[in-house]
């Protein structure tokens, strides 16, 4: 105990000392139960929460090995109350289990019948709930078994889905590995998924999810439902899957704004099942088109709102979950255990960028400082003006211009939330621009000259946050963003972290006007980078090294 | 047993105080601290302090279960059996020594071969000792004739027969208390058949095995029972069901409607060999959990460190911002629920750390109108010793500490809640009970967990006299308590607890010593705090001084820091996680206290240089000096007025003139200069000086001055009728303040001229007190000299009945009706003899006779 590399907090989160020699052994023990909330470069620090627990549980793991765990690696004694309480929280998942039973269909069982007694009586339950059959079970309609896991989680006894899936439609689907392999880690995605049934895969960005989505297609067999955020994400999983698997361009269907099409592989977007007349979902019926065997959910952090409720009516299909953070900016990660599943895997990025998989990222912060007249105009602008003030100031421009040249030889993505700036830029460098105005064929277009080295230099919109896949982007500068999200950090950090073909570092810069609003939010991303693990430099405009060669310099 | 009787006649009390040795009597002055304050004047009145209820019933109430059996074998045996006959009647050797504690306590007197126990004693037993049944004769004294004659015939006895026939023991069987003639007689007659064991065993005997049953569950319980018809007394051939059959036989005696009574005498004829009945001579075994004493000081120092940090935690947030009690004194829910979401924790937990605070004169109320809780000046020194030192204070504080904390949040007799560190929260018994608690978690074995349960029984046997919820109460959150502070860890006593029982152990066994709950010594008991942080200090990881400087602008803290380390970074960063490592977290506004409180950037630096032990990230260091550049760039400062002229020239003059030297004037621009006079002061000074300025408003108009002129409000004119009102009742005032004088006056008069003297009255207080108990006992008439509600003093003639919390029951012969006299009122009493008294009543005081 005396020099452990852990050190458990009595407000329930974990330091962990990485430079211990032990650190590996206790990270690799306390994963399945505490979540990964910031790890830089010394002390990483996890949190347990009684969603990681039952997550833990759900995978299978006990209080006793949780407590094991804590004890063992911990450098001072462990609060006796957090292992009482771990122990507590532990056992209250699967009090309550959904089980199929072969006369009454879906019931709710129970291992504990105080619980079940207590739930029966919560008003948000009773509605949900059927006849009683006996002490311990009770009748429950199968369109309710979505909400009632959702709501017996927001009571605290989350319960155990049991009562299994419907195969679906069958429809063989099998890997083509020609010249690639599907990776270690993504074996183990897919096997933790298909144990368990339903749930969360949680990989980095460009650490191959729509390979890990193909191959539990082909582990499932059946017709798939995929959802994804937009229609560009969308061609992108249709073109890995023809390059993946056996599927052929017949059986892949497009279900967008733009088509329509049902096919035993169907794609479509959050967009359309989203979209309503006079209160009305109109594509609801998506879900009941075909007897699906599969419903994958595409960055499942995303997931909108009445996505969730829809999929509270067709808990026996297989889902699958694929993000790269459990973590929601609007604090929904319960609904994601509940409806989706539990987590069923989880790769920390560090240890998938050590092993190769994706690309060891340098970021930059450049400080630029702005003119007298600029200072003074932003000194009166209104509040509300501000941000756009400064993000967008003119000052800005020759840096980028700078970055860029120096490196020429390299693909370079500039990424910004202001159309204006975004088209300046644009006939500054002479590079194209995409935004969400652009067509979707047009994008395509450019995306593939990028990709073939016959452009360079791209300008994007915040289009770009999500699932465009440009391999070898190497160097992203970012010139404006939205507020400082932190989520929008982690999509941009991963367009340039897809291992380059040389092993070369990339480079993430971020161009901020000093002493303005644009150096807060700055500070917010930073903070969330260096939280990452991405140790990040600053640096003044004027110290930017000149010219072209020095870009492999890391 | 005439050699006793003679004995009695001439040893009393008093006597044989006098012939103790004084060592004797010194040990019973430390025991009974009561006995000796005020000194008594001699062993007479000591004698009586000796039988004074209040007094009694402390030392009763602390007698331990088998101590106190003993007590109780006392009462049953007649008074001055000997220590020989004591131990054949309760079975056990250890009675010499519960009687040598009984005798050094003063409840037993006489030696091992005569042994008496006070008469209050006897009284504070009650009259079912070890589960014993009341003698006979007061059992009877509820049936009717009928009853008694029907028993009697059942019994073999002749109901027929005259006064005090069979009756051996019955003296003075004659007189009666005025009820019908021949009574008592009958219930004598009766009685009388039960003097013979012998014959009570032929009796039990020839019951049904079911009544015999019936009769052996009594004698072991309690000896009463319930039942429909505990009055019914039907011939033995006719009883169906064996309380029937008993009640026929007499062997068990309906008291009232619905409960019976198994007589002494019948009591320990079942009991046969065991009289007493099951006795305790040992305490119960503790049982609980095995914890590990490795296992139990890691969570006891775990612990000791929490509630440091907690306290700190509280005491600086109320240094920030102090908080204004409630008008009736005490915490706000408020502010307590405040205190519990910084602390983390619930609210009860919240309320120790807030009264332990207190307890340790951490914080406490201003004097003064505009009261406010703030931390002390003691804080500041507390604040910089080690962890371990200041542990100690806190728990010393709160072994003496008068609190019960469980009580916040309850609910008082009207229903109001009860505040935090208000005056509802003090009791003073809650010391002696955390003594005794921590005691008992004392007994068990080296790292063993007592369960709730054995630390009860524990509890129950040490002091079997004393229940309630309070107790109950106390006893859980002592529990808890202990287990906050680190005196447990995980439920089992720690090494540190260790200390503290043994501690609490020597003082239980020493009465001579101090006790450690007897009050709070100014500065707390240094001894004990030395110790206690000697013991804890090596328990407690090592203190660090280094930190890990992270890019994400936190810096971690791998294990307790260096309290002036900690102090410092304190300044320059925010807490973000506690517990046995810290985690800081720098921000601008953190940055910017540092810099409030006169740290540089480069302290800052160095700081961090000196403490980081994988060096400064560059977001930090940027973050530093970021913060620095911007911080102070503007100024803000007071000024009552300013001067502006864009002549500076004309301004440079102004500055510098001797004339202007007195109107404090800066210059903190080329065309401003401010002064800290008011403005029109500042227009004075300057037109003396020869200058010509002009006053401007807050919206820089420019002000046209006239001479002012003052003025008050008008006062409303009075009417002349109001003042010869006035004037009347000032002559009202006058009147009734004579008036008030002269019945006093009169009042004085009156008491002086009736003359209670001449009656021979004992005037001295604890003597009537213990003449009216005797009267009580022995249902004597008195003569009471008494004071009423209007001061007269009267003589009456009473016969006292009861005795209780300060007021006299009595037959008041004058009125013919019961009366209740306070006894403060009670000026002098005179015995007037016997006036007789019940049968049950006589059977009683046969013994002391």
């Amino acid at each position: 105990m005396a020099d452990g590399p852990l050190i458990v907090q009595s407000d329930k989160t974990l330091l962990l000392e990485v430079g211990h020699p032990g650190a590996a052994e206790a990270r690799a023990s306390i994963a399945p139960f505490a979540e990964l909330e910031r790890s830089p470069e010394h002390v990483h620090t996890y949190r347990i929460t009684p969603l990681a627990l039952w997550n833990a549980r759900a995978a299978g793991h006990d209080a006793e090995q949780v407590v094991d765990a804590l004890v063992r690696h911990s450098r001072y004694a462990v609060p006796h109350a957090l292992l009482v309480d771990v122990a507590d929280t532990m056992d209250r998942y699967g009090r309550l289990r959904l089980e199929n039973d072969p006369v009454h269909g879906l019931v709710l069982r129970a291992l504990d019948r105080a619980v079940l007694a207590e739930v029966a009586r919560a008003k948000r339950i009773i509605p949900m709930l059927g006849e009683r059959i006996d002490d311990d079970s009770i009748a429950v309609h199968p369109s309710e078994r979505g909400r009632l896991k959702q709501a017996l989680l927001k009571l605290g006894w989350p319960a155990e889905d049991l009562a299994g899936y419907v195969d679906g439609e069958k429809h063989p689907i099998a890997l083509v590995e020609d010249g690639w392999q599907l990776r270690d880690y993504q074996q183990g995605a897919v096997a933790g998924f298909w144990e368990g049934g339903s749930g969360v895969v949680v990989l980095p960005a460009g650490a191959g999810k729509t390979i890990v989505g193909a191959a539990a297609m082909a582990q499932v067999g059946a017709t798939t439902l995929i959802l994804v955020t937009n229609t560009v994400a969308g061609r992108q999983w249709r073109h890995e899957l023809l390059r993946r698997t056996s599927l052929t361009e017949d059986e892949i269907g497009e279900y967008s704004g733009e088509r329509k099409e049902i096919r035993p592989v169907t794609i479509a977007t959050y967009q359309v099942m989203t979209a309503r007349r006079k209160g009305e979902y109109l594509h609801l019926d998506l879900f009941g088109a075909r007897d699906w065997g599969l419903i994958i959910y595409d960055e499942v952090h995303l997931l909108p709102a009445p996505v969730f409720r829809m999929t509270a009516d067709i808990q026996s299909r297989r889902r699958l979950g694929l993000t790269a953070t459990l973590v929601r900016e609007d604090g929904q990660e319960g609904d994601v255990f509940s409806l989706i599943g539990p987590k069923r895997f989880d790769a920390p990025w560090r240890e998938i960028e050590a092993q190769g998989w994706i690309a060891p990222a340098e970021c930059t912060e450049v400080r630029v400082t702005l003119t007298d007249d600029e200072r003074m105009a932003y000194a009166v602008a209104e509040p509300e003006e501000r941000y756009r003030m400064c993000a967008t100031a003119a000052s800005k421009r020759m840096v980028v211009r700078r970055l860029v040249e120096r490196h020429a030889d390299d693909r370079v993505l500039v990424i910004g939330a202001y159309l204006d700036q975004l088209d300046e830029l644009g006939r500054m460098l002479n590079a194209p621009v995409i935004q969400g105005s652009t067509r979707n064929r047009e994008r395509e277009r450019l995306f593939e000259a990028f990709r073939t080295g016959e452009i360079t230099t791209l300008v994007v919109s915040k289009v770009a946050n999500v699932s465009i896949d440009l391999p070898e982007a190497g160097v992203a500068v970012q010139v404006s963003g939205t507020f400082g999200s932190r989520q929008e950090e982690a999509q941009r950090l991963g367009r340039v972290l897809r291992p380059k073909a040389d092993g070369r570092a990339a480079h993430f810069y971020t161009v901020v006007s000093r002493d303005t609003l644009d150096q807060e939010y700055a500070a917010h991303r930073q903070r969330f980078l260096a939280e990452q693990g991405y140790a990040y430099t600053i640096v003044d405009a004027d110290d930017i090294p000149d010219g072209a060669g020095s870009s492999d310099q890391g | 047993m005439p050699a006793d009787e003679a004995q009695d006649e001439s040893v009393t009390l008093a006597d044989w105080l006098r012939a103790q040795p004084d060592e004797a009597i010194i040990r019973l002055f430390l025991l009974r601290p009561d006995l000796a304050t005020p000194p008594p004047p001699d062993f007479t009145v000591l004698a009586a302090r000796m039988e004074v209820r209040v007094s009694v019933t402390r030392v009763v109430d602390r007698l331990d279960t088998f101590v106190h059996e003993v007590l109780q074998a006392l009462t049953v045996l007649p008074a001055g059996a000997s220590l020989a006959e004591l131990t054949a009647f309760t079975g056990h050797r250890e009675v010499a020594a519960a009687v040598r504690r009984l005798r050094e306590l003063g409840l037993l007197w006489g030696d091992d071969t005569a042994l008496r126990i006070v008469g209050m004693a006897v009284d504070l037993v009650g009259e079912r000792p070890l589960g014993l049944g009341r003698p006979v004769r007061q059992c009877l004294s509820s049936y009717r004739n009928v009853q008694l004659n029907r028993l009697a015939a059942a019994l073999g006895g002749i109901p027929s027969q005259g006064v005090g026939a069979g009756s051996g023991s019955d003296r003075d069987g004659g007189g009666g208390w005025g009820g019908p003639g021949g009574r008592p007689d009958l219930v004598s007659v009766v009685g009388a058949l039960f003097d013979e064991p012998a014959r009570i065993r032929g009796w039990v005997e020839s019951c049904t095995p079911r009544a015999r049953e019936l009769l052996e569950r009594l004698a072991s319980e309690t000896s009463l029972g319930s039942t429909t018809a505990a009055h019914r007394v039907v011939p033995v051939e006719q009883a169906r069901t064996p309380v029937e059959e008993l009640l026929a036989r007499g062997l068990i005696i309906g008291i009232d409607d619905e409960k019976v009574e198994l007589p002494r005498e019948v009591g320990l004829v079942v009991r046969g060999g065991t009289p007493a009945g099951p006795l305790h001579p040992r305490p119960p075994e503790i049982e609980g959990t095995a914890i590990g004493v490795a296992s139990v000081d890691a969570a006891a120092a775990l612990t000791a460190q929490t509630i440091v940090r907690w306290v700190t935690t509280i005491v600086e947030a109320w240094g920030e911002t102090p908080l204004t009690p409630l008008r009736t004194g005490g915490l706000s829910v408020r502010d307590l629920r405040a205190a519990a979401r910084l602390l983390d924790t619930d609210e009860r937990v919240a309320a120790f750390v807030v009264e332990l605070a207190w307890a340790a004169g951490l914080v406490d109320a201003t004097t003064g109108n505009d009261v406010q809780f703030m931390p002390t000046a003691a804080y500041d020194r507390w604040g910089t010793e080690p962890i371990e030192v200041r542990w100690a204070v806190l728990v010393d504080s709160w072994l003496r500490a008068p609190v019960a904390t469980w009580l916040i949040g309850e609910r008082d007799e009207r229903g109001r809640q009860i505040a935090a560190l208000s005056s509802e929260v003090r009791r003073g018994v809650a010391r002696e009970l955390r003594a005794d608690v921590l005691r008992a978690l004392g007994a068990a074995p080296a790292g063993m967990a007592p369960s709730a349960a054995s630390l009860r029984a524990l509890l129950a046997w040490r002091a079997p006299r004393r229940t309630g919820t309070f107790l109950d109460r106390t006893v859980e959150s002592t529990v808890v308590d202990a287990e906050l502070l680190g005196v447990t860890g995980r439920g089992a006593p720690s090494t540190v607890g260790r200390v503290i029982i043994d501690r609490l152990e020597a003082e239980a066994a020493d009465p001579a010593h101090t006790p450690l709950t007897s009050g709070r010594p100014a500065g707390g008991d240094t001894d004990l705090c030395r110790r206690l942080a000697d013991v804890l200090g090596p328990l407690l990881p090592e203190p660090v001084e280094e930190l890990l400087l992270q890019a994400d602008l936190t810096a971690v803290a791998p294990g307790p820091l260096v309290p002036r380390v900690a102090a410092r970074l304190a300044r320059m960063a925010d807490i973000e996680s506690t517990g046995a490592a810290t985690v800081y977290r720098f921000t601008e506004e953190s940055l910017r206290r540092a810099f409030d409180s006169g740290l540089t950037a480069e302290d800052l630096h160095d700081d961090l240089a000196r403490w980081g032990r994988t060096g400064t990230p560059q977001g930090l260091t940027y973050l530093i000096d970021d913060t620095a550049r911007r911080h102070g760039r503007m100024r803000a400062g007071p000024a009552s007025s300013y001067l502006r002229c864009d002549d500076t020239a004309l301004l440079s003059e102004v500055v510098v003139s001797r004339g202007t030297q007195a109107l404090g004037l800066r210059r903190i621009a080329p065309t401003i200069v401010i002064s800290s006079l008011p403005v029109n002061d500042l227009l004075v000074g300057l037109r003396e000086a020869g200058y010509a300025p002009v006053a401007e408003a807050p919206d820089g108009r420019v002000l046209l001055s006239r001479p002012t002129t003052h003025r008050t409000p008008a006062r409303a004119r009075s009417s002349s009728g109001d003042v010869a009102d006035s004037r009347l009742a000032q002559a009202r005032d006058v009147l009734r303040l004579v008036r008030r004088g002269d019945d006093s006056a009169r009042t004085l008069r009156a008491a002086r001229s009736t003359d209670i003297a001449g009656f021979g009255l004992t005037r001295s207080a604890p003597l009537i007190l213990t003449m009216l108990q005797d009267a009580v006992r022995e249902k004597q008439r008195i003569l009471l000299g008494y004071v009423d509600q209007q001061g007269t003093p009267r003589d009456r003639i009473v016969r006292p009945t009861a005795l209780d919390g300060g007021w006299l029951t009595a037959w008041d012969e004058l009125t013919d009706q019961p009366r209740r006299f306070a006894l403060h009122r009670v000026t002098g009493i005179a015995e007037l003899g016997r006036s007789g008294g019940t049968p049950a009543a006589r059977q009683d005081s046969d013994a002391s006779h």
